[in-house]
């Protein structure tokens, strides 16, 4: 069933609403909202006073903060660490080499620490990361950080929200309870995606200017109060139903509207042509081709990146192996090389050999370091973005599909009350004729059957209205659905006039959804094109760092190789 | 037995210091596939030799030509019997396997298979020609030079003994160890299976490294497609610059699969042929050093028997009877004149005692001989295998440095490109 049945029974909220005061959203799944409707008292007068989204354009690029890559103490895998005779090699300059940020700014938000940490509560024993923000260091825990991100997302229906890591996988937790927490390599990983998810809050105006996002910023504030204490209280359950960039702002009517969700289809036959007046076409179609432009790249892009960071994960893999081989070559050759302490030059000669391969072992392994924190990290992180980025053009689109059931709604209602009218003309039409024939005649006896004529049709409208209900009984159909001519007179003047007030609340809501698409729709366009371009540039460092890591590995490899040549050469 | 032995200390001794030193050097390469007289298929080698030795140049003027010949493995394969049966103290430089597998499943005239087969034949030309004694023989000359090889095949085929004797003889002391094993010896075996561990070891994980050489370049052919994708959907918006940064990187990738490929068929044609030949060629080492073993083995058995048998002449002078009592008595009750049996006894035992210390000075002496020519033959062997040590060490840091090299050509490249 189509919505738009729906939406002409009985039980069509638009109809009952200014009888009985209920919303009862047209779909079960959203019942649990009627309740709360219930007990606010309507005032329609001020639904049009949505405030403070002067802020909408586009934010200029300039605005974003670098992302970080290599200010934290990343450490180098263990092996790396326990690699002493080859202090030479510049593998520190290798992992802290200046990496480009994005625009070259400076990170605006450090995680400067990690480590145990106890809530002020003094319950729970969680990894806490230190967060140095204007000189200020605040202490947050994963759970926070989650916490946070769930917020934003219900804060801001129309934003991508810049993601999180993941939670640690079951099956580590399965494994080894006890140190899947304190694993450094994850805690690591974290401290970096935290980072950059700070400053990639930071970068989006509306999230900068947030006083959730400020408080958690701040040490002065506990987030277990900042959880408990509005505006984190008032969120909405259902997005739609508020003002979708302000949703912790009162707004009764925008709980009067459908509530439409993935499931709901409209009628396609029933689209809007009303000579253009008002109509969605030039208010939708304005963003259409940019929108889609937009929408149609970013899910290209998740398409790419997705098995493209499968491929990088399975390369990574190889590569680790490779090195740990070369590292049993470099460890044989140097056995070798003890073999032949007679013959000096040889035994040197191969101990160059054993070395390059040392070389090759270590640069290579900062190189998978690099490729993790440079390029997996990354694109992990660009798809986490495409995926927020689907949530916030499916509220688009549910948002537009919103008001199309308005528009319909309306279309629909104003129609019947069109054809009811319609009637009631042709009626009088062929009541006054029938006066002017009969008036033509006797003058006398027409006030006498005037009089008559009354209680006859008093009797008819009796009679006219059994068979009415004869005849609709066999149609089994609901009156609001009935031709004209089924109806009694009083009932279609009932009827046009409860059409004609819901109508105008219609109307009402028309206007406010109409003002909340035009946000939505910028407000949309204006994140997704943020998100592409960001994007854009994010590959471009990628390639740019992936490459200089690349060539560190290159270079200190070839370097070895070299003077390995010129010892061989001495034999 | 006697002749053979004596041939042996003869062709060790003396010869060598006087003749002139020749350089030899041997090239195989190019294998071809060619159909024979009866249709059959196989693989030719061309066998490239230059060298300053007169003797090489009879058909032509100038020692600077370079002959050139084509054979077949089979070829080598007889040169490799020749040279065994006619220097048995040399350590003959071992050829690749026969690789049956490779016959059944059709797979022999692939080009991973010739091409490492031809880099195991010249490694084992390089070694003869490395060689003092081997490299000087009449027959390699022929083989190397001459055109109608093919002709002295037939008659060499004919001429060659079969050695099963020795076999079953090497099989029955496989169980007999040397009573005293000088430390030389011992030294030697020590670094000989030292070295044959390490060896091994390092072709088994150059075996994984190759592998895993395989499956990077693999990974980085379909990063390769995974970019190319990504740079066609950024050609479709209005951002030329950045698709052309990553037509760039891409490239940067492709040459990356593509050097790791060939640095990965150096190491899986060359140097684990190399690593292969080696561990090969330290088993004919060991090969040698058993049959030194049983030289000695022969003369050790040899005079044990002598000193047997003097103990037993000394006992019966000293007229103790043989060995046992009840022998005597037997001997006594059958009514043999103990006294003339005695005496018969001791006349048989003085005729062995002399024969055998003749051809215990015999075994003495080709046991020692056997022994010097081993000593020498290992350090001829020490010192080709150092030079191919060297050689295929310095090849390895060339491959690697060739790679390396391109590669930063490549993505220097591709770094100026990207800024």
């Amino acid at each position: 069933m189509s919505l738009h049945n729906s939406f002409d029974t009985e039980d069509n909220p638009f109809s009952n609403m200014f009888s009985s005061g209920a919303v009862n959203p047209p779909l079960e799944q959203l019942q649990s909202n009627s309740n709360g409707n219930n007990e606010l008292t309507y005032d329609y007068g001020n639904e049009n006073e949505v405030e403070g989204h002067d802020d909408l354009k586009p934010q200029s690029p300039t605005d974003r903060s670098p992302s970080n890559f290599s200010s934290t103490t990343s450490s180098p895998t263990s092996s790396n660490i326990n690699y002493e005779p080859y202090e030479n090699l510049s593998k520190s300059m290798a992992i802290t080499q200046p990496l480009q940020y994005l625009d070259g700014e400076k990170v605006t938000i450090k995680i400067v620490d990690t480590g145990r940490y106890t809530d002020p509560y003094g319950k729970k024993n969680a990894i806490g990361y230190v967060i140095q923000y204007n000189d200020k260091e605040v202490v947050r825990r994963y759970s926070e950080f989650d916490n946070l991100n769930k917020i934003l997302i219900k804060l801001y229906p129309t934003i991508i929200i810049p993601p999180i890591p993941s939670k640690h996988s079951i099956l580590k937790y399965f494994l080894s309870p006890i140190h899947a927490q304190n694993d450094p390599k994850i805690i690591n990983t974290r401290k970096r995606r935290f980072q950059s998810f700070l400053n990639n809050c930071y970068r989006v105006q509306e999230i900068r200017k947030c006083i959730i996002f400020q408080k958690f910023l701040n040490p002065e504030y506990i987030w277990k109060d900042v959880l408990s204490s509005p505006p984190v209280t008032i969120l909405p359950l259902n997005n739609l139903l508020a003002p979708p960039l302000n949703p912790t702002k009162p707004s009764p009517l925008h709980l009067l509207l459908p509530a439409p969700n993935a499931n709901t289809k409209i009628e396609s036959n029933l689209t809007i042509d009303r000579n253009g007046e008002d109509s969605e076409d030039t208010l939708i179609h304005k963003y259409d081709n940019q929108l889609y432009q937009v929408e149609l790249r970013l899910s290209n892009y998740l398409s790419k990146f997705q098995p493209m960071s499968n491929k990088i994960k399975q390369n990574k893999f190889h590569l680790h192996s490779l090195s740990s081989n070369l590292a049993e070559l470099g460890a044989y050759y140097n056995s070798l090389s003890i073999d032949y302490t007679k013959l000096k030059q040889l035994s040197m000669g191969i101990e160059r050999i054993g070395h390059s391969f040392d070389v090759n072992y270590v640069s290579l392994e900062i190189l998978i370091e690099n490729i993790n924190n440079l390029i997996e990290e990354q694109i992990d992180e660009i798809i986490g973005f495409l995926t927020d980025s689907k949530r916030v053009i499916i509220f688009k689109n549910l948002k537009i599909l919103q008001y199309r059931i308005i528009a319909t709604t309306i279309k629909k209602r104003s129609g019947r009350i069109k054809e009811l009218r319609n009637f009631e003309e042709k009626l009088h039409k062929l009541d006054e004729s029938f006066h002017e024939s009969e008036s033509q005649g006797d003058n006398d006896a027409n006030l006498h059957h005037t009089q008559n004529r009354d209680i006859l049709s008093h009797i008819n409208e009796r009679q006219v209205q059994l068979q009415l209900q004869k005849k609709r009984k066999k149609l089994k159909r609901p009156t609001t659905n009935l031709e004209p001519e089924f109806l009694t007179k009083i009932e279609r003047t009932n009827e046009i006039e409860r059409l004609t007030k819901e109508v105008d609340k219609l109307n009402e809501c028309f206007k406010l959804v109409k003002k909340d698409i035009s946000e939505v729709i910028a407000s949309t366009l204006s994140s997704l094109e943020l998100l592409d371009e960001f994007i854009e540039k994010k590959l471009k460092l990628m390639l740019n760092n992936l490459t200089q890591a690349i060539l560190n590995w290159i270079t200190e490899s070839l370097k070895a190789w070299k003077e390995a040549k010129i010892q061989i050469d001495k034999i | 037995m006697a002749e053979v032995k004596a041939g042996i200390i003869k062709a060790g001794s003396s010869k060598e210091e006087n003749l002139p030193i020749y350089k030899l050097e041997i090239i195989v390469s190019d294998p071809q596939k060619r159909t024979g007289d009866q249709g059959t298929s196989y693989v030719s080698y061309q066998i490239s030799t230059k060298t300053d030795n007169p003797s090489y140049h009879k058909y032509n003027d100038d020692t600077k030509t370079i002959i050139v010949v084509h054979r077949r493995y089979s070829d080598l394969l007889l040169l490799h019997d020749i040279l065994s049966n006619e220097y048995p103290t040399c350590i003959i430089p071992p050829l690749p396997d026969k690789k049956v597998f490779q016959y059944i499943a059709g797979d022999r005239f692939s080009q991973r298979f010739t091409q490492k087969r031809c880099h195991s034949l010249q490694n084992f030309l390089r070694r003869i020609s490395l060689h003092p004694i081997l490299s000087r023989s009449n027959i390699l000359e022929i083989f190397l030079v001459s055109n109608e090889w093919d002709t002295y095949k037939k008659s060499f085929v004919a001429n060659l003994p079969t050695n099963k004797e020795e076999v079953t003889d090497a099989f029955m002391n496989a169980f007999k160890a040397v009573n005293i094993q000088s430390e030389e010896f011992l030294e030697i075996k020590e670094k000989n299976d030292k070295l044959d561990h390490t060896i091994s070891k390092l072709d088994s994980i150059y075996h994984k490294v190759v592998k895993k050489h395989d499956s990077i370049s693999e990974d980085y052919a379909k990063l390769g497609t995974s970019i190319q994708d990504l740079t066609e959907l950024v050609s479709g918006s209005n951002n030329d610059n950045l698709s052309k940064k990553l037509k760039v990187f891409n490239d940067g990738i492709t040459q990356l699969s593509y050097g790791l490929n060939d640095l990965n068929k150096f190491l899986d044609f060359e140097y684990l042929v190399d690593l292969k030949d080696l561990e090969h060629y330290i088993e004919s080492m060991r090969q040698l050093l058993k049959l030194k073993d049983q030289k000695q083995i022969d003369y050790e058995e040899l005079s044990e028997y002598l000193t047997k048998s003097i103990k037993e002449r000394d006992n019966l002078i000293a007229g103790y009877g043989s060995s046992n009592f009840l022998t005597n008595k037997l001997e006594e009750l059958a009514g043999i004149n103990q006294e003339a049996a005695r005496r018969e006894k001791i006349n048989k035992l003085e005729i062995k005692i002399t024969s055998l210390g003749t051809e215990l000075e015999v075994a003495k002496k080709v046991a020692d001989a056997f022994e010097q020519e081993t000593l020498k033959e290992v350090s001829h062997f020490d010192g080709i295998k150092t030079k191919e040590l060297k050689e295929s060490l310095g090849n390895l840091a060339d491959e690697h440095i060739k790679f390396f090299e391109k590669m930063l050509d490549t993505w220097t490249e591709v770094d100026k490109d990207l800024n």
